[in-house]
C-alpha cells in the first residue's frame, strides 16, 4: 500500500505536459545519476550549473531570467538548490552550486555543516575523497532578494508535483494556491489513476482550482465535485463563495443551491467526525478517571473508608512508571521501547505496598470512624507528596517509548493519538482485570461477603481484618496503574494526585458506593460531558458546570446511580 | 457512624461548672485575661512601639483565622457536620472587600494608564469598570455583601444538601466538590476576579502604616471576641442543644419530633457568616485575596486548626487555630522542607492519639484538680502552658536571639529544642509520677 503514492507520482511526474517527451528519460537518468555519481551530466544538471552561475549576478533582469529558466526545467532535483538559495545556505564553489546541509554532529568536528552538491545531493569530497564539512555559512552566498522569494516559492511548489517524494502535499500545495496552470497535469494524472487514495484528493485538487477559475456549469460541477469529496479543505473557499455570491440575482440561483448543498455535506460530515473526536477523548479521560474511582469505590464500599491519600497512590505508580523508564534507559537502552511491560506491575505493586502499608499503620485504627479517616488520609498525603518532592524533586516527564507516539490516522482526515488510544484500551483492560478478581477469585467472594455483612462474614470464619488489608493494598495497585497511564501524555509532579481525587470522589457518590458498573458509568458520562461541553465553554467551567449537575444529580438520587441495598446504606 | 462519633468528641459539660471548682476558677481567670490581652494589652504594647507592626499584623491576620475555626467548630465539633468549604465562604468575604479595596474609591492602585480601574482588567481588554464591579465601589454595599453573599450561598446549597438527606462523609465529599467548583471558576480571569493572581494592589497603608495595623488589628480582635461571646451563648441554647443532638443522634432527634435540616441550614450559614467575617477582615491586612487561598488542602488545614484544638469546645478552635498558624508561621520560616512533613504527623496524631486536642489535656489537669491532686495537675497543664507561652513569644516576635541560633545538627533553631523539652519533660515526669503512684497502690 505505501508503494501506491510514489507509484501515481511518478506517473504524475511522467504526464506532465512541461517537459513532456523527455521527463521520463530524465526521470530515469536522474536515478542513474544518484546511484551513480560518477555519470556524465544530462542535459538539465548543465543547464542549471549555467542559470545557477546566473543567479550569482547583481543585474535583477538577469536573475530572474535565471530563474525563469530554472522553472521551465520541471525538474524536482532543483528543488533543495532553489530552497537553500531562498534561504542563503547556497554559494558557488568551482562554478557549480553547493548547498551548505542543515547542522549535524560529525566525531571530532562538533556541530558542522556538511556541503553537498546542491544538483545531485552527493556529499562534496576533499582531494582525498573524505566528505567535507565546515562551521561557517558562506561568505558569498547566493541570497535571494525579498522579492524574489515568493517567485522562488511559486517555482518550488510548482517544481515538488513532480517529486515523486512529498507526495499529496504536493498535490495540496498545487491545489491551496488555486495554480490554474497545474490544472492540465492533474487531469491528466486523473485520468491515469484508477484507483486508490489519491483519486479524491486530485478530484479535490482539480475541484478547488477549478472553483476559483471557472464559470457557470462547469463551477457548478466542481462545487458539486468538492461536496462529493466532503473534504474540510475547500470549507472556506466554498464559505467564501457563498458570501461574495450575489443571492438576489436569479442568475445565481442553481449556483447558490450547489454550493449550500456542498457545504451542508462537508459540514455534517465534520460533525461527525467531531463527534467520534470528543466521544474518544472523553472516553480516554473518562478511562483514567474509571482507574482512580474503581480503587477507591472499593475500599469506600468495603470499609466506609474515606481515602484522601488515594491521588498519592497514584502519583506513586506514575514514579513507579518514571523510575523504570530511566531504569531502562539506563541499563537496558535497547530494550527502552517496552519498558512500559515492565512498569505495569512495578506501579501495581509500589502503589500495592504503600497502600497496604497506610491501611496497617493508620487506617486499621480507625473504623467506622470515616470523618477521622478522612483527615488521617489527608495527612498521610501530604507527608507522601512531601517525601516524593525532598527525593525527587518536582516536575518529572519521560519520553514514551516511540511506538506510542503519533497518530493512527482513520481516514484522510481523522486521525487519533496512539497514546491515547492505548490507555483506553489499558483501561479497558484494568477493568476486565478488576471484574474478574471481584467476581471471579476466592478473594473476591470474600471481599464481597465482607462489603455485604461484615458480623456475619466474620461469623463464618472470614478473616475479615486480612480482607481489608488486601482489599486494600489492591485498589491503591488500581491507582497505580491510573498512574501509570498519566506520564504518557502529561508531566508527572508529585502533587499531581490532588487533581483528580476531588473528581474521582465524585464519580464515586454519583455512581453508588461500592458499585463497580455505577462507577464506570459515572466516569465516563462524565469524561464525555466534559468533552462535550468543552466546545462551548473552557474547559474550567466545564467542570464547574459538571460538579454543579452532580450536585443537582444528587438531589434526585442522594445515594447515586445504584444505591447501596443493606446495611451498607447505612455507613 | 453516630454512636462512634459521640464517643470521639468531647463532652460539653451538660451543666455548669460549679462555683467552688478550682478548675473552672482557673479556666476563668485565663479567659478573662486572654480577651484582656488580645483588647488592651497587645495593641498597647503595639501603640509603644513595643511589637513590631509586622507581628501585629500577622496577630490579626490569624485572628481572622480564628473566626472560620468558630464557625468550624459549630458545624464539625457540635453539630458533627465536617464541612470542606469553610475557606471558599472566607474568599468570598474576602474578595467582596478585596473588590472594594482594589477600586478607586477604595483606594486601590488604579492608574491613568489602565484607565483608572485595577490592573488585571487589562488582561481582559476592559477599560471601564463591568457591571457587576460597581456595586462594591461602596464600602458599606461591600461589606454587606461580602457577609450576605457567602451566608446566603450556605443556606441555599446547605437546604439542598441537607433535605435530600446528604449526610456523614457525603457532605464532606459534596462539599469539597462545591470547593473545587469555586476554586476552579475564581482560578480562570473571565470571571474578571484577576484570575490566579486574585485581587491585590489595594490602599498601601492598610498593612504597612502602624496606625491602620493596630486599627485592623482591634477590629479583629473585637470580631473574634464577640463571635465567641456570640458562639457561646448559641451553644448554651435549646438550639445549640439541638444541634448537639444531630450530632450524637440524629435519627433519634427526628422521632422526637425535631425538624434537623432546619437547625442544620442554621447552623452552616452561621459558619458561612463567621469565615466570611473572617475573609473580610483577613484580606486588607494580608493585601491580597486569591484562589490559593481557597485551594483544597487550605479547607482541610482550616479543619485541622479545630481538630488540634479539640471540637465541641469553643477555645479549643481558637488556641487550635492560633497554634497551628504560629507553628506555620514559625517553621516555614525556620525549616521550610520540614514543614509538611510536621503537618501531616499533626493530622494523624490529633486523629490517632489525641481525639481531643489540647481541649483534652486541659479537661485530664481539670478533672486532676478536682480530685485534689495539685501536683499532678500542675505537671499535667505544665505542657499546655510551655507551648503557650512559645506561642506568645513566637506571636509577640519575641524570641531572643541566643534561641535563634541554628544548632550544629540539622540546623534545627535552639528554640525548638526548649519547646521539645518544655512539653515533653512534664510529659514524662507525670507519667513517672504514675507509675510511682500505681506500685504504691499495688503494694
Amino acid at each position: 500500500m505505501r508503494i501506491l503514492p510514489f507509484l501515481l507520482l511518478a506517473l504524475l511526474s511522467a504526464a506532465t505536459t512541461v517537459c513532456a517527451e523527455d521527463s521520463r528519460a530524465e526521470d530515469s537518468r536522474a536515478d542513474d545519476s544518484r546511484a551513480e555519481p560518477s555519470q556524465a551530466e544530462d542535459s538539465v544538471t548543465s543547464v542549471a550549473v549555467a542559470a545557477f552561475a546566473r543567479l550569482a549576478s547583481p543585474d535583477a533582469d538577469e536573475r530572474e531570467a535565471a530563474i525563469r529558466t530554472l522553472a521551465e526545467q520541471g525538474d524536482a532535483r532543483l528543488v533543495p538548490a532553489l530552497e537553500g538559495f531562498s534561504k542563503g545556505m547556497l554559494a558557488l564553489r568551482d562554478g557549480r552550486p553547493v548547498l551548505w546541509a542543515s547542522k549535524t554532529a560529525i566525531d571530532g568536528l562538533g556541530q558542522v555543516y556538511p556541503l553537498i552538491d546542491a544538483l545531485t545531493g552527493d556529499p562534496l569530497r576533499a582531494a582525498d575523497g573524505s566528505p567535507s564539512y565546515t562551521d561557517a555559512l558562506p561568505s558569498d552566498a547566493l541570497r535571494a532578494k525579498p522579492a524574489e522569494r515568493k517567485a522562488i516559492k511559486a517555482v518550488i511548489a510548482g517544481l515538488q508535483l513532480r517529486d515523486p517524494d512529498p507526495g499529496r502535499s504536493a498535490i495540496l500545495s498545487v491545489a491551496d494556491r488555486g495554480d490554474v496552470e497545474s490544472l492540465p497535469a492533474l487531469r491528466e494524472q486523473l485520468a491515469q489513476t484508477i484507483e486508490g487514495p489519491f483519486v479524491p484528493l486530485l478530484r479535490e485538487a482539480i475541484a478547488r482550482i477549478e472553483l476559483q477559475s471557472t464559470q457557470g456549469s462547469e463551477l457548478i460541477a466542481a462545487i458539486d465535485a468538492l461536496g462529493e469529496t466532503r473534504a474540510a479543505r475547500a470549507l472556506p473557499a466554498l464559505q467564501e463563495r457563498r458570501r461574495t455570491l450575489d443571492a438576489a440575482d436569479p442568475a445565481n440561483a442553481a449556483l447558490a443551491v450547489s454550493l449550500a448543498f456542498a457545504i451542508e455535506r462537508i459540514e455534517s460530515r465534520q460533525a461527525v467526525l467531531r463527534s467520534i473526536g470528543h466521544v474518544f477523548s472523553g472516553l480516554s479521560l473518562g478511562s483514567i478517571l474509571v482507574l482512580m474511582a474503581l480503587g477507591l469505590s472499593i475500599v469506600f464500599g468495603l470499609m466506609g473508608v474515606i481515602n484522601m491519600a488515594h491521588g498519592e497512590l497514584m502519583m506513586v505508580g506514575a514514579y513507579a512508571s518514571w523510575g523504570v523508564s530511566k531504569a531502562f534507559a539506563a541499563w537496558m537502552p535497547g530494550l527502552f521501547e517496552w519498558y512500559l511491560i515492565a512498569a505495569i506491575p512495578a506501579a501495581f505493586l509500589a502503589a500495592a505496598l504503600v497502600g497496604w502499608l497506610i491501611e496497617a499503620l493508620v487506617i486499621r485504627h480507625l473504623y467506622g470512624r470515616p470523618l477521622e479517616t478522612l483527615l488521617a488520609t489527608w495527612g498521610i498525603s501530604l507527608v507522601l507528596v512531601q517525601a516524593v518532592r525532598a527525593a525527587f524533586g518536582d516536575l518529572m516527564s519521560t519520553a514514551p517509548p516511540a511506538w506510542l507516539t503519533g497518530s493512527l490516522a482513520i481516514t484522510e482526515d481523522f486521525a487519533l493519538p496512539v497514546n491515547r488510544v492505548f490507555i483506553l484500551g489499558f483501561a479497558a483492560a484494568c477493568i476486565a482485570l478488576v471484574w474478574l478478581v471481584v467476581r471471579r477469585t476466592r478473594l473476591g467472594l470474600l471481599l464481597r461477603a465482607t462489603t455485604q455483612n461484615r458480623q456475619m462474614a466474620a461469623a463464618l470464619g472470614v478473616s475479615t481484618r486480612r480482607i481489608d488489608g488486601l482489599t486494600f493494598a489492591f485498589g491503591a495497585g488500581i491507582a497505580g496503574l491510573a498512574g501509570l497511564a498519566v506520564p504518557l501524555y502529561d508531566k508527572i509532579n508529585p502533587s499531581m494526585g490532588q487533581g483528580y481525587i476531588v473528581e474521582s470522589f465524585m464519580v464515586v457518590v454519583t455512581g453508588g458506593v461500592g458499585n463497580l458498573a455505577g462507577v464506570i458509568i459515572s466516569a465516563l458520562t462524565l469524561g464525555l460531558g466534559a468533552k462535550f461541553i468543552e466546545p462551548w465553554l473552557e474547559a474550567v467551567f466545564t467542570k464547574v458546570v459538571l460538579l454543579g449537575v452532580i450536585i443537582a444529580f444528587l438531589q434526585w438520587r442522594p445515594s447515586g446511580l445504584f444505591p447501596a441495598k443493606g446495611r451498607l446504606a447505612d455507613v | 457512624m453516630s454512636e462512634a462519633g459521640a464517643s470521639l468528641v468531647g463532652e460539653v459539660p451538660a451543666e455548669p461548672i460549679r462555683r467552688g471548682d478550682p478548675s473552672a476558677t482557673i479556666a476563668r481567670a485565663a479567659a478573662w485575661s486572654a480577651v484582656a490581652i488580645l483588647l488592651v494589652v497587645v495593641p498597647t504594647l503595639a501603640a509603644l512601639g513595643l511589637i513590631e507592626p509586622s507581628s501585629v499584623n500577622r496577630m490579626g491576620r490569624y485572628l481572622a483565622y480564628v473566626l472560620v475555626a468558630l464557625g468550624i467548630d459549630l458545624i464539625w465539633g457540635y453539630t458533627g457536620l465536617l464541612s470542606l468549604c469553610q475557606a471558599l465562604f472566607f474568599c468570598l468575604g474576602g474578595y467582596a472587600i478585596g473588590m472594594f479595596l482594589s477600586t478607586a474609591q477604595g483606594g486601590g492602585d488604579v492608574r491613568p494608564e489602565y484607565h483608572d480601574i485595577p490592573q488585571f482588567f487589562f488582561y481582559n481588554d476592559i477599560t471601564a469598570l463591568p457591571a457587576f464591579w460597581r456595586p462594591f465601589t461602596s464600602l458599606p454595599v461591600a461589606i454587606v455583601a461580602g457577609l450576605a453573599v457567602p451566608t446566603a450561598v450556605a443556606a441555599l446549597f446547605g437546604w439542598m444538601i441537607f433535605r435530600s438527606r446528604v449526610r456523614g462523609v457525603y457532605f464532606s465529599i459534596i462539599t469539597q466538590a462545591l470547593a473545587w467548583a469555586a476554586l476552579l471558576a475564581f482560578t480562570n480571569h473571565h470571571l474578571l476576579m484577576g484570575g490566579t493572581n486574585g485581587l491585590s494592589n489595594f490602599f498601601r497603608p492598610l498593612n504597612n502604616d502602624r496606625p491602620w495595623i493596630i486599627g485592623l488589628y482591634l477590629a479583629t480582635a473585637v470580631a473574634v471576641v464577640a463571635a465567641w461571646g456570640f458562639c457561646r451563648w448559641l451553644v448554651g441554647t435549646r438550639t445549640g442543644r439541638v444541634l448537639i443532638a444531630v450530632r450524637d443522634n440524629e435519627s433519634r432527634l427526628r422521632f422526637a419530633g425535631f425538624q434537623p435540616v432546619a437547625y442544620k441550614v442554621f447552623i452552616f450559614s452561621v459558619a458561612a457568616f463567621l469565615a466570611a467575617l473572617g475573609g473580610l477582615l483577613y484580606t486588607p491586612q494580608n493585601g491580597v485575596i486569591g484562589p490559593s487561598n481557597m485551594s483544597i488542602d487550605w479547607h482541610i488545614t482550616m479543619v485541622i486548626w479545630v481538630a488540634v484544638g479539640g471540637r465541641g469546645r469553643l477555645w479549643g478552635a481558637i488556641v487550635g487555630a492560633l497554634a497551628v498558624n504560629f507553628a506555620y508561621a514559625a517553621m516555614t520560616s525556620d525549616l521550610p522542607a520540614v514543614w509538611p512533613f510536621v503537618q501531616g504527623a499533626m493530622f494523624l496524631a490529633v486523629v490517632l492519639f489525641f481525639p481531643d486536642g489540647l481541649v483534652g489535656v486541659w479537661d485530664r489537669c481539670a478533672a486532676l484538680l478536682r480530685d485534689g491532686r495539685t501536683t499532678r495537675a500542675a505537671l499535667a497543664i505544665a505542657p499546655l502552658a510551655a507551648l503557650s507561652v512559645a506561642l506568645a513569644i513566637e506571636a509577640l516576635g519575641w524570641w531572643p536571639a541566643a534561641l535563634q541560633r541554628p544548632l550544629p545538627v540539622l540546623g534545627i533553631p535552639l528554640k525548638y529544642l526548649v519547646i521539645v523539652l518544655g512539653i515533653t519533660a512534664p510529659v514524662v515526669a507525670g507519667w513517672l509520677q504514675d507509675r510511682a503512684v500505681r506500685v504504691e497502690a499495688a503494694s
